[in-house]
């Protein structure tokens, strides 16, 4: 559980691959929510 | 790799804005489709989210310090444990129909989770981006926004997929949940790292001359108290807050009342949706602004331009179309959300980087206050003008104008921020211990 672990050292620099991945991870579940919420908001636009 | 583990912790603990979906399923555990006597009532299922937001911000402002002693890993984990912990607790309550049980699990241990997650990578984000801290909390919290998008429709997916005639879903589906939030903050907890000492972005040369309302000093927790800067803030947070929380509680009947015949329910839904997604952006948005322009300049935006949407709200109501109505309450909502944002940065440049978590979580004791106040203000008025014989579209323009008002308090607050006088600044060194 220890986040010094970098703290005495120079910041590596992380792969761009694994900073896409990690915001892929946390991005799809925000779309899909963003998404949810376009799809409901349509009646407001359309007035059914 | 910091962003979406902020983002990951935000987008979980942010559910508890969706938390009104189980309402109707709790109401209905022994009568299935119906409540029978026996059931528990709305007001006692209210109650829930009540607790969950007052431990949201007891515990921000009692474990603020422990948080800075101990790093963000650590404090993400523990949010981790009690924010699903609150969901399985709370599967038992379900199951065993004790509301006892579900307020101390989603209310006492998931609120203790959402506290403690919500400012765990806030000074952390500070630290890595000390040329945009407004930028850098604004990703993170603008998660707490969506996380209610997320955590409706997945609710409502769960539910379905686990009411049978017998039962409404609810305690499998907290079980599920607990699990499902759980995975996602732990990728935070993996991800989260705190910068090396004295770390600079690539290019960054901080400004050796201080500049207006932005301290290269460092004040602690505790004397952040004692200074008028951080009552302020308070009030700042409070008026922002109270106002956002009490329309935003009113406003699919609000929309629906004052376009009687234009807006069905379904439209309505949608338009609490839409403000939700305002609420969103503008948490991104405003917070970045914040770093160009200022954070004074920002807050003065907030309460300047919401005091003038307030007050245009009963005349927009009045049109035919309700297409104007929906942008300016988009705006309010945006900048109810950029209040949220703005303020670790705001409290970054007044007090700091040395306790900023600390005294953010202290400062979120504002949100408990307005989270109760909101609501009440909001129906207490409204009931004196219905049962005063107002007409119930006509009801909410007096709410507008008290509104407005608040936010008026707000930007007088806002024009009162000034440096921190420097007799509370610690002395350098002891800063960088």
């Amino acid at each position: 559980m220890k986040d010094t672990s970098q703290n005495q050292h120079e910041v590596e620099k992380t792969p761009v691959i694994k900073i896409a991945l990690a915001w892929l991870f946390v991005s799809i579940p925000l779309m899909w929510g963003i998404y949810q919420v376009v799809l409901k908001s349509l009646p407001l636009f359309t007035g059914s | 790799m910091i962003p979406p583990a902020a983002l990951a912790i935000h987008l979980s603990i942010g559910q508890v804005y969706a938390f009104s979906v189980f309402n109707l399923p709790l109401s209905q555990i022994i009568g299935v489709t119906e409540s029978v006597p026996g059931d528990w009532k709305l007001t006692t299922i209210g109650w829930i989210f009540s607790i969950a937001i007052v431990f949201l911000g007891l515990s921000a402002a009692v474990f603020g310090k422990w948080l800075e002693r101990v790093g963000p890993r650590k404090a993400m984990f523990i949010a981790a444990l009690c924010f699903s912990g609150g969901f399985f607790v709370s599967s038992l309550g379900v199951y065993l129909h004790q509301i006892w049980i579900v307020y101390l699990g989603y209310g006492v241990l998931g609120g203790i989770g959402l506290g403690i997650g919500y400012i765990s990578p806030v000074s952390t984000l500070i630290k890595w981006f000390p040329d945009r801290p407004g930028m850098a909390t604004g990703m993170a919290i603008m998660g707490f926004g969506g996380g209610a998008m997320i955590g409706s429709p997945l609710a409502v997916a769960l539910l379905d997929y686990f009411s049978t005639p017998d039962s409404v879903g609810v305690s499998e589906t907290f079980l599920v949940m607990g699990a499902v939030y759980f995975a996602l903050m732990m990728f935070g907890v993996i991800t989260v790292r705190i910068p090396p000492k004295d770390w600079k972005p690539e290019g960054y040369v901080p400004s050796e001359k201080p500049r207006k309302l932005i301290t290269n000093n460092h004040v602690n927790a505790d004397t952040a108290l004692k200074t008028p800067q951080f009552w302020l803030l308070w009030v700042i947070l409070c008026v922002n807050v109270t106002a956002g929380i009490g329309v935003l509680g009113q406003a699919s009947p609000m929309i629906q009342e004052m376009f009687e015949g234009v807006i069905t329910a379904e439209a309505a839904a949608g338009f609490v949706g839409l403000l939700s997604l305002f609420n969103l952006v503008g948490r991104f948005f405003w917070s970045s602004l914040s770093d160009k322009i200022g954070r004074k300049t920002v807050y003065a935006i907030y309460f300047g331009l919401g005091l003038l949407m307030y007050t245009l709200i009963p005349t927009l109501g009045r049109l035919d179309t309700a297409i104007w109505f929906v942008i300016g309450f988009g705006i309010i909502m945006s900048m109810y959300g950029g209040g949220f944002s703005t303020i670790p940065a705001y409290l970054r440049d007044l007090f700091g980087t040395y306790q900023v978590g600390a005294i953010h979580g202290r400062l979120l004791t504002a949100w408990s206050t307005a989270g109760i106040l909101g609501p009440v203000l909001v129906n207490y008025i409204r009931e004196i003008q219905i049962n005063a014989g107002v007409d119930k579209a006509e009801a909410y323009t007096v709410t507008m104008y008290i509104m407005a008002g608040l936010l008026l308090i707000g930007l007088v607050c806002n024009y009162l921020v000034k440096e921190v006088d420097p007799k509370y600044h610690m002395f350098k060194k002891k800063d960088e211990e």
